[in-house]
């Protein structure tokens, strides 16, 4: 018998290997693809069992590098609709979706919802430049640490499943509807929303005027005392000044009035310096400033030594739902940020 | 008087019957108009309840209107923030690049110092060593965009003291029936796994010896077209196809001097996700052409790759382990003998820290014309890593050689990109 030369090895070990995979294809349902866990529990709270949702970067990592990996390609492969920011944060995302080869889901596309259109991006940039560090110059895409941004975001998803099913639009538009209120609840309390509405309160809350309407009286009480939700059980830290890690808090922070006074980066993406962290902190001590909000994906080495210095309590957040195993979806997220930083006030 | 009694007795008696009929006639009256004055009293009750609470609703109904006035009032009454003292102001007078979409520029230079003067296999144009003196290895200027929905070009120039040289430039046509990518142009073939790499992102500073004494410092790379398919989920995690023939001569292993020069090449990717933070990667690779002027004797080089990564998804930025194996075996007919040739290199890069990488690789190639000559080497770097567009390269790498001198070197290396052209691996 003759004996297999080096090509023919090839060959035969190239078509073993092609046998020893696995096929991930699932029922016939609509498949929808994420780029964040986010956006993939709003898209569950819309449109519940009729859709079958992924997402591409798991919840505890960092948002700006997600290496492509081929199985990623794989998901968009087979997606009827993908969900991404639509800022440059995603810069991983062109290389995924040349790869996958989906022309249901290419910018543009039928399939291709961005999540940010109509959201106030915060700090567009004066100068795009990178002296500035690693700048994204659309402005800060870190949209979704704001509850106010998710019925955004619900607004921009519904409009996609809608298209890519539209039999089942009008099961979209209760289940959209529905989580709106639920985000509005969670956000002020039922009483206020009930009284005054959530868009209501939320054009007051972002003029920076909530807290002077609720001054007023009703049926012989404060407006305030009907105030309930995550910006109720964020009034010990309203106002505060604190130090972060990253631009990652400033949409949670114009919610919840905090006052972002300096960052442990350099500048965004370019890690602190020796000489950085000094700078800040002499500005903790100088400003008495008592918490610093940190996405759990970045390292510890330098919050640490700056709060051995100063005593900062440095609080450790997972950014993204699913960042802990108990962080489900958006409003335990959002329940759990709140609930770290009143635990690190109170100690 | 009888008679007359009676009389009296009726006198006095009938005032006092009619008085007590129209007594009781009247306390009945009394009591019709006191039922009815207590109705009217209930009516007026309720009307004035109603009153009440219609006034109550209204007052209500007021206060609501003032508040939502006063909301819709302050809602669209932005609170003045005082300008924060710490503002910087731009002029963005000089920014206009961010007209110039899609444009990169990046610089390689190096110092190097080694014990060898030799360059036996290398180009006069192409990197040598050991003299001691800085270098600009080269200037790459890159140019992507898409060219309309269905295809994008990419050309990237390479400037170096010796010349100009077009790296690769290309069309690519996206998603073709089949879930096929086409390139058409000059690029550098999808053989293993680095030989695509441009040098900048090399995971040490040169090329490996095997690719190099088979193919050149500059890959194995034509003019030609390639196709590339996505193949149905039948395998590993994902894989993929790809089938191309490029023309044009890679030293040492095919001719450039022939009618057609032309060269088939394949390769096989099975990817494997292992767990969130580990996945491993298995190719194979062929290529095919002539080797000589009159392209009668052909030349098969075939190689096996292998990519084991390792990084945490939350600490992906710090931590990281990716070891790359390749193998490449070279069968080359002449007129009067067959020569076999193979080679290897296994790399493995460490990330430490947001900065600093490290990273070694062991090299082993016979040379593809005479199996008889060997090279083995071993390289030692760290990298430093300003930010994501600019790093320091320190590496030591020792050469071993039995038909030439042994060569020690130092490398020092600094790498920078401007534009959208990083140096990403992946």
């Amino acid at each position: 018998m003759k004996r297999m030369n080096v090509f023919q090895w090839l060959i035969l070990i190239s078509c073993v290997t092609l046998l020893i995979g696995r096929s991930s294809y699932s029922a016939d349902k609509i498949k929808v693809v994420t780029t964040f866990s986010d956006f993939a529990s709003i898209t569950k709270e819309i449109a519940g069992d009729l859709v079958e949702v992924e997402y591409l970067s798991y919840g505890d990592q960092d948002p700006h590098f997600v290496p492509p990996k081929p199985s990623l390609a794989l998901k968009l492969k087979k997606a009827d609709l993908l969900v991404a920011t639509g800022c440059d944060l995603e810069m991983w995302l062109p290389t995924l979706m040349d790869k996958a080869r989906n022309p249901k889901i290419m910018d543009g596309a039928v399939g291709f919802v961005t999540a940010s259109p109509g959201i106030e991006i915060l700090e567009k940039p004066e100068t795009i430049s990178r002296s500035e560090g690693d700048i994204h110059v659309i402005g800060n895409p870190h949209i979704q640490t704001s509850a106010m941004n998710w019925k955004k975001v619900s607004e921009n998803i519904l409009i996609g499943l809608k298209k890519v099913d539209p039999q089942n639009a009008t099961i979209y538009e209760a289940n959209q509807k529905a989580f709106v209120d639920k985000v509005d609840r969670a956000m002020f309390g039922d009483a206020l929303v009930d009284l005054f509405g959530g868009d209501q309160l939320e054009s007051l809350l972002y003029a920076g005027t909530l807290f002077d309407f609720l001054e007023n009286e009703y049926q012989g009480e404060k407006l305030l005392n009907k105030l309930g939700g995550w910006v109720k059980k964020a009034l010990p830290f309203r106002g505060k000044e604190i130090i972060a890690y990253h631009k990652n808090w400033s949409y949670f922070a114009k919610d919840f009035g905090l006052k972002i006074v300096g960052f442990i980066e350099v500048k965004p993406g370019i890690p602190p310096t020796p000489k950085h962290v000094e700078e800040m902190i002499q500005l903790i001590k100088d400003r008495n400033i008592k918490i610093m909000l940190v996405a759990s994906y970045f390292e510890r080495r330098a919050p640490t030594t700056v709060a051995q210095k100063t005593g900062i309590k440095a609080i450790y957040l997972p950014i993204s739902v699913g960042g802990l195993p108990e962080l489900a979806d958006n409003f335990k997220l959002m329940d759990y940020w709140i609930a770290r930083i009143n635990e690190a006030l109170e100690e | 008087m009888r008679p007359l009694y009676r009389y009296y007795m009726m006198i006095f008696l009938m005032p006092c019957l009619v008085l007590g009929q129209s007594q009781q006639m009247a306390t009945e009256d009394f009591r019709q108009l006191l039922k009815e004055q207590n109705l009217r009293v209930d009516e007026l009750e309720k009307i004035i309840q109603e009153l009440k609470a219609k006034i109550e609703k209204t007052e209500k109904e007021d206060a609501m209107r003032k508040l939502l006035e006063e909301a819709q009032r302050l809602a669209s009454q932005k609170k003045e923030e005082k300008a924060a003292m710490d503002r910087k102001f731009h002029s963005g007078l000089r920014q206009q690049s961010a007209l110039n979409p899609n444009i990169s520029l990046g610089g390689d230079y190096y110092f190097a110092y080694g014990t060898s003067k030799s360059d036996y296999n290398r180009l006069p144009s192409e990197v040598s060593w050991g003299t001691g003196r800085m270098f600009l290895r080269e200037m790459e200027f890159g140019l992507q965009s898409a060219l309309d929905p269905f295809s994008r070009g990419k050309v990237f120039i390479s400037f170096s003291r010796e010349g100009v040289m077009l790296e690769e430039g290309y069309i690519e046509l996206l998603n073709l029936p089949l879930k096929m990518n086409v390139k058409l142009g000059e690029y550098k073939a999808q053989f293993g796994n680095l030989n695509r790499y441009h040098d900048h992102a090399l995971p040490q500073f040169e090329r490996p010896l095997v690719l190099t004494n088979f193919f050149g410092t500059t890959s194995l790379k034509g003019f030609g077209i390639a196709a590339n398919f996505l193949l149905p989920s039948i395998t590993a995690s994902e894989n993929e196809f790809d089938l191309e023939v490029i023309t044009g001569g890679v030293r040492h292993s095919f001719t450039d001097q022939g009618k057609h020069n032309l060269i088939f090449v394949t390769h096989l990717k099975n990817y494997y996700d292992l767990n969130r933070s580990t996945y491993f990667e298995i190719g194979f690779s062929g290529a095919m052409g002539k080797n000589d002027p009159t392209e009668t004797y052909r030349t098969i080089v075939g190689g096996a790759d292998l990519t084991l990564k390792w990084a945490p998804p939350d600490r992906a930025k710090y931590r990281g382990i990716e070891w790359r194996t390749e193998f490449l075996y070279s069968n080359r007919k002449q007129q009067d003998q067959t020569i076999s040739a193979w080679g290897f290199l296994s790399s493995v890069q460490c990330r430490l820290n947001a900065r600093w990488l490290m990273s070694g690789r062991m090299d082993y190639s016979q040379l593809p014309w005479d199996k008889g000559l060997e090279e083995k080497g071993v390289a030692l770097c760290f990298d430093y890593w300003q930010s994501e567009f600019v790093f320091f390269r320190f590496q030591y790498t020792y050469i071993n050689r039995n038909f030439d001198e042994n060569d020690s070197r130092f490398i020092f290396q600094t790498n920078w990109a401007m534009g959208p052209h990083k140096h990403e691996a992946y």
